[in-house]
């Protein structure tokens, strides 16, 4: 099956991005009168324009009742067109081109991620991610091991990066934000296709094949192979961190008449160090019946299985977990989302090469949610939504994340927004379990409570012409509750709850097409950082706990399609200093070429870190177990079949 | 655990079949408005329209997925002041002279057959990924992110002797050069 991928930035791409899409906006509140009273008749639709037409959701059945573009939330949305433009390969280096991420590489294959601060590799623990809606972080520290999701870039359709709160619709851990990352339908990814980026570093093949068993049902199958390449150490040399991911995977789609079932599953096997590897499985299903016009509703039910072993280390997390929402509009103005679920997690960890140990070694968490979201259209331009979260955890009981959000379309071109939310982040294993006994002793916080965090954000995403569009989101928080190690004497060590403190900031990103095929692109985000200990905490002096974030990031890009089959992308981004501990800040240019030589055949060329020179740059940790991330280069091949 | 979500679906998948829903699928539906709607995005050579009251030529060649549908969108629309009128054939050949071809398919004709056997004449030919994803005609249509898109080959649009206004070309998810 010959399927060409996007070639140009055409408004596709651009409409694909939340920000952008304001022509879709535009022509979606002129629309919406006419197609609100239910079934669109074919009157309507000879009205509509081209754009119109193509920009018309034909099946109604969302997470959200409204399009990402009206969404009232600081949204991030990367396409599948900017990740094959950017070069990058593997899920954390997609992340990067979020404004609203902080993406930190730690080495050959761990990132500390996160969004509006706290990130550093143990406090990154505070961002939700999903992949096809699977949770993927690790109960064990609530951060996440990007080794385990080695999925094909190819296979992305999108990624939604939504920073603030998200806990009432994705519950807790959406404490500073959620990334939603989406593989594309089977029926999208049809026929062979073979990828493969061999490089100084990384070498990368992977291989995927999708076929159409009948009218209604689509399949692929697909396997990635690698061998990472080593990074340097802080103090000169090669650090010996070079690793080989393995992954394989399927998915399958069926679809009839209102409803489709979407069955899909991965596993992988990673070679990590000498001796230390993660093995692991998944397996998802998903059910989406469309009811009414306005109806409808989902279950997914998931299984999902990893360990990771090491010398004298074995960890072990199996889960369970079952969700379903039903939606469904009241009366005129109501569109309500109604839903629920449960999750059950087997964790093991199993230390016995240093003190540090869990006890006890093996623990089950059961979760259990409820969830009831209201969007009211007060007016023809004002929407509030109101919603609340229950949930509860088998060890802290129940939690509540209400949130309240106003969304105005206060013209044709710009939507204005506001929210208050409250948010969770449930005690990790870590928190809870962790103890050590010997030279220094490490007491467990068996009463450790949940994080909180109330969060205040408003923005504006407007269009102010054809060809430029802005979106910029302020936000304050006020957290409390916050993890620190407290120094009890002289080697006694306990986490707790008492920290508090204020955290404000701004996140913007803009495009700007001068050309038709041209586009320049730039983001930003600022954060100011308040945090203090409770009184009487005693002061472990390790600040690990606040994070390590920079007071802001700036990144630009410039996008051409040079000719219809070649298209150049280059991209810089500066970061700022860290300060606890003193990194020195950093800017990083990455570039792409990519030739269409047939339409079945592209050739492309990338290069990372360019400004560095074979030493690399620091992005986070001190300067013992630093690793720095050097320039990077490789040539790549795409071929369908 | 691995039982129960297996279960599930399975139970799912043994529901009996709903009832045709009433009314029509917004799919076909916009589908079926694109075969007009594209109408005034294209130039067709003088000898096929000749003058500016000429009716274009609307065909559906195979198992028509419409049935209705169409002729309901089409009622009263023209394109550019051209009357269009709605053929539904069994199959196409060079003679058969339709601006507009929608290459549904059938045993008889494939999709590939029927676009093999109107190339060179002036027909803008429709095909969709749901029936056949391998054939492509000029317009192709696919669905992206729930949506109703299209791709474009405007090497064979030139082949048939078209020309592809760019307002279409941008709004395609790819768009396949004329440029050999």
């Amino acid at each position: 099956m010959k399927r060409r991928h996007d070639r140009r930035i055409d408004s596709s791409a651009r409409q694909a991005n939340a920000v952008a899409a304001l022509v879709l906006l535009m022509t979606a509140v002129v629309t919406a009168p006419a197609l609100a009273a239910g079934t669109p008749t074919l009157k309507d639709l000879g009205i509509l324009s081209l754009e119109e037409l193509a920009d018309l959701q034909v099946t109604s059945v969302s997470k959200r009742p409204e399009p990402l573009s009206r969404a009232p939330a600081s949204v991030y949305v990367i396409t599948s067109d900017a990740i094959r433009r950017s070069g990058a390969t593997t899920l954390p280096e997609a992340l990067r081109l979020a404004p609203n991420l902080n993406v930190a590489r730690l080495d050959s294959r761990e990132y500390a991620i996160s969004a509006r601060g706290f990130n550093s590799y143990n406090a990154a623990n505070k961002l939700l991610v999903l992949i096809d809606g699977r949770s993927v972080y690790t109960p064990l520290h609530a951060g996440v091991f990007w080794d385990q999701h080695q999925v094909m870039a190819e296979d992305i359709d999108r990624i939604e990066v939504v920073s603030g709160p998200g806990g009432t619709l994705y519950g807790a851990n959406a404490f500073n934000g959620v990334i939603n990352v989406i593989t594309r339908h089977s029926r999208e990814t049809q026929g062979g296709l073979l990828s493969t980026q061999i490089g100084n570093r990384d070498r990368i093949g992977a291989l995927r094949y999708g076929g159409r068993i009948d009218d209604q049902t689509t399949y692929r199958g697909y396997g990635r192979g690698a061998r990472m390449g080593k990074t340097r150490l802080a103090t000169g040399g090669s650090a010996d961190d070079d690793w080989e991911p393995r992954q394989a995977g399927f998915r399958s789609d069926w679809e009839r008449n209102g409803d489709a079932v979407t069955l899909q599953g991965d596993f992988f096997g990673n070679d990590l160090l000498d001796g230390v590897e993660s093995n692991g499985g998944n397996i998802l299903g998903r059910w989406t019946r469309q009811l009414t016009e306005t109806s409808g509703f989902e279950l997914q039910g998931y299984y999902d299985s990893v360990e990771r072993t090491a010398p004298g280390l074995d960890e072990r997390l199996e889960t369970f977990d079952i969700a379903g929402q039903y939606t469904f509009r009241l009366g005129a103005s109501h569109d309500i989302v109604l839903g629920g679920g449960f999750r059950n997690s087997v964790e093991e960890f199993d230390n016995r090469v240093n003190a540090f140990v869990l006890r006890p070694i093996e623990d089950t968490v059961r979760l259990g949610n409820f969830f009831v979201q209201d969007s009211i259209a007060l007016g023809e331009t004002v929407t509030l939504t109101l919603g609340n979260k229950f949930e509860h955890n088998s060890h802290t009981g129940l939690e509540l994340m209400p949130n309240a959000r106003l969304a105005w379309q206060m013209t044709e071109n710009t939507l204005l927004w506001s929210a208050v939310s409250r948010a969770v982040r449930t005690p990790s294993r870590f928190d809870r379990d962790l103890q050590a006994t010997g030279d220094v002793t490490l007491l467990p916080a068996r009463d450790f409570r949940s994080e909180t965090v109330v969060a205040y954000e408003a923005g504006i995403r407007t269009r102010p012409s054809d060809v430029t569009s802005l979106s910029v989101s302020v936000f304050y928080n006020t957290y409390d509750d916050l993890r620190v190690l407290e120094q009890l004497d002289a080697t006694t060590y306990r986490f707790s709850n008492r920290m508090h403190g204020t955290t404000y900031g701004l996140e913007a990103w803009g495009d700007y097409s001068p050309r038709d095929w041209w586009r320049l692109s730039s983001g930003f985000s600022y954060l100011h950082k308040d945090l203090k200990l409770d009184p009487g905490a005693s002061n472990s002096g390790l600040d690990q706990h606040r994070g390590n974030d920079p007071d802001y990031q700036v990144s630009l890009r410039s996008s051409m399609d040079i000719t219809p089959a070649i298209e150049w992308d280059i991209g810089i981004r500066f970061v700022d200093n860290l300060t606890a501990p003193a990194l020195r800040g950093y800017a990083a240019l990455d570039t792409r070429i990519g030739w269409d030589v047939t339409p079945d055949v592209e050739v492309s060329l990338a290069g990372f870190n360019l400004l560095d020179d074979d030493g690399g740059h620091g992005e986070t940790r001190t300067d013992s177990v630093r690793r720095d991330i050097p320039r990077s280069v490789y040539a790549g091949l795409r071929m369908r079949f | 655990m691995l039982a129960a979500a297996a279960a599930l679906l399975i139970g799912a998948a043994a529901l009996p079949a709903l009832p045709q829903a009433e009314g029509f699928p917004l799919e076909r539906a916009v589908k079926a408005t694109y075969l007009w709607k594209f109408g005034p995005f294209i130039t067709w050579p003088q000898t096929a329209l000749a003058g500016p009251d000429s009716t274009i030529h609307l065909c559906v060649a195979g198992e028509d997925p419409f049935g209705a549908v169409l002729d309901e969108a089409l009622a009263g629309q023209s394109i550019e002041g051209h009357p269009i009128l709605l053929r539904r054939l069994a199959r196409v050949d060079r003679q058969s002279a339709c601006h507009i071809l929608f290459a549904a398919g059938s045993p008889e004709q494939s999709v590939a057959e029927a676009l093999e056997a109107v190339r060179g004449t002036p027909v803008l030919t429709f095909t969709d990924a749901a029936r056949a994803p391998q054939a492509k005609g000029i317009v192709h249509f696919v669905m992206r992110d729930e949506r109703v898109r299209f791709e474009i080959d405007e090497y064979a649009a030139a082949e048939n002797g078209l020309t592809i206004s760019s307002k279409v070309l941008s709004l395609a998810v790819s768009v396949r050069s004329r440029l050999k």
